[in-house]
């Protein structure tokens, strides 16, 4: 259940409210970005802060990327609920803030797994920005057993639509000004087939 | 202040007889920030007073600008040696009318504000080398009078 409009912004306040009593000086969020990827290459991290002095520190991160950096984004876009929410009250509080977002292959999204591999991106950029060193083998384990559900699942796309998606393999988002190994429309036939074969199932769960 | 209204006033001002300048940050060109911005630094205005943006923005999360989360903000400034206050302010998403209720109960119960002035770009067939015009719309024949003085001003009634 989702806290929306007003109760959003009142709850996003009693958490900065926490955070101002314990002396917090910035806020993390983190939540899934879905995004045109292949399930066997490593999620990215979408990063989008409220202050442009975090954005040096954001390159150097590693793995990471900035709206702008994401090909016809052109730096702009919306987060939606309080993950973005935080940002802005943050903001206005006098916080720095950033939200992480791990990337989630388009085809996945509406599939009841969890995915261990943009979790595991998201803490390694959180370890880096914390300074703090993370164990992240478990989350290793849980990633390979996702892995084998997760190629089940691909396995049972029919062969014309996996085509399709294994080009995904090759989509980098570095260099917005060049153009990408899959065209807008190829883009869009990747999302319709991929709908087609959700509503085929029945929703896709 | 009328209660119901999310105002919030960090520093009362000793105005006497202020004018208020308006700029909305989605105007053409950015012309009513930039205008405003530029008075802020340019006349040291000090941020004095806030609208809390929950009953007049969509708050389901936020919009990105330029790699920037961006949140709502509606700020008044206090130009205090000129007799100038100005509101900064992105352009609410509901309840314009109590929104601007409340931009004018600050300037009428706390700056003592005579006469308000609020910017905006007006797109025209004219080539960007060509000289700029201004257009008034003006409220009262007072206004009227006063600005037609000026050369450059193209004064409408409302």
């Amino acid at each position: 259940m989702y806290a929306e409009g007003k109760k959003a912004y009142q709850m996003a306040n009693l958490v900065l409210d926490v955070a101002e009593k314990f002396k917090c000086r910035r806020v993390y969020t983190s939540g899934a970005a879905v995004a045109l990827t292949h399930h066997t290459t490593k999620p990215r991290v979408w990063a989008v802060p409220n202050s442009e002095s975090l954005i040096p520190e954001i390159k150097g991160y590693g793995n990471t990327i900035l709206m702008s950096d994401i090909e016809g984004r052109g730096g702009h876009g919306n987060i939606t609920g309080l993950n973005g929410l935080l940002l802005g009250v943050s903001k206005k509080r006098g916080f720095e803030a950033i939200c992480l977002m791990g990337e989630i292959p388009v085809y996945l999204q509406g599939l009841p797994l969890s995915y261990p591999k943009a979790s595991k991106s998201v803490l390694e950029v959180l370890s880096r920005s914390l300074k703090i060193e993370i164990n992240l083998d478990k989350l290793d384990e849980l990633d390979r057993k996702a892995e084998r559900r997760i190629e089940e699942f691909y396995q049972q796309i029919p062969l014309e639509i996996r085509g399709q998606l294994d080009r995904l393999r090759h989509v980098t988002y570095a260099q917005p000004d060049e153009p990408g190994p899959i065209t807008e429309e190829e883009e869009k036939r990747i999302m319709e087939d991929v709908e087609k074969f959700f509503k085929k199932r029945g929703g896709g769960g | 202040m009328n209660k119901g209204y999310p105002i919030k006033i960090y520093n009362e001002q000793e105005l006497r007889r202020s004018s208020l300048v308006l700029g909305w940050s989605e105007d053409i060109g950015n012309l009513g920030r930039k205008a405003t911005g530029y008075l802020n630094r340019k006349l040291k205005g000090r941020e004095f007073a806030e609208i809390e943006p929950e009953a007049f923005f969509p708050l389901g999360g936020v919009a990105i600008e330029g790699n920037l989360a961006r949140f709502p903000e509606s700020k008044f400034y206090a130009c205090q040696e000129y007799e100038l206050v100005v509101f900064q302010s992105d352009s609410p998403g509901a309840e314009w009318y109590k929104f601007l209720n409340s931009v004018l109960d600050v300037a009428e119960q706390h700056c003592r504000v005579k006469e308000l002035y609020i910017l905006g770009a007006m797109v025209s067939f004219s080539a960007h080398t060509a000289p700029r015009q201004l257009i008034a719309v003006v409220n009262s024949a007072e206004m009227k009078e006063v600005l037609g003085q000026y050369e450059f001003f193209f004064v409408m009634d409302s």
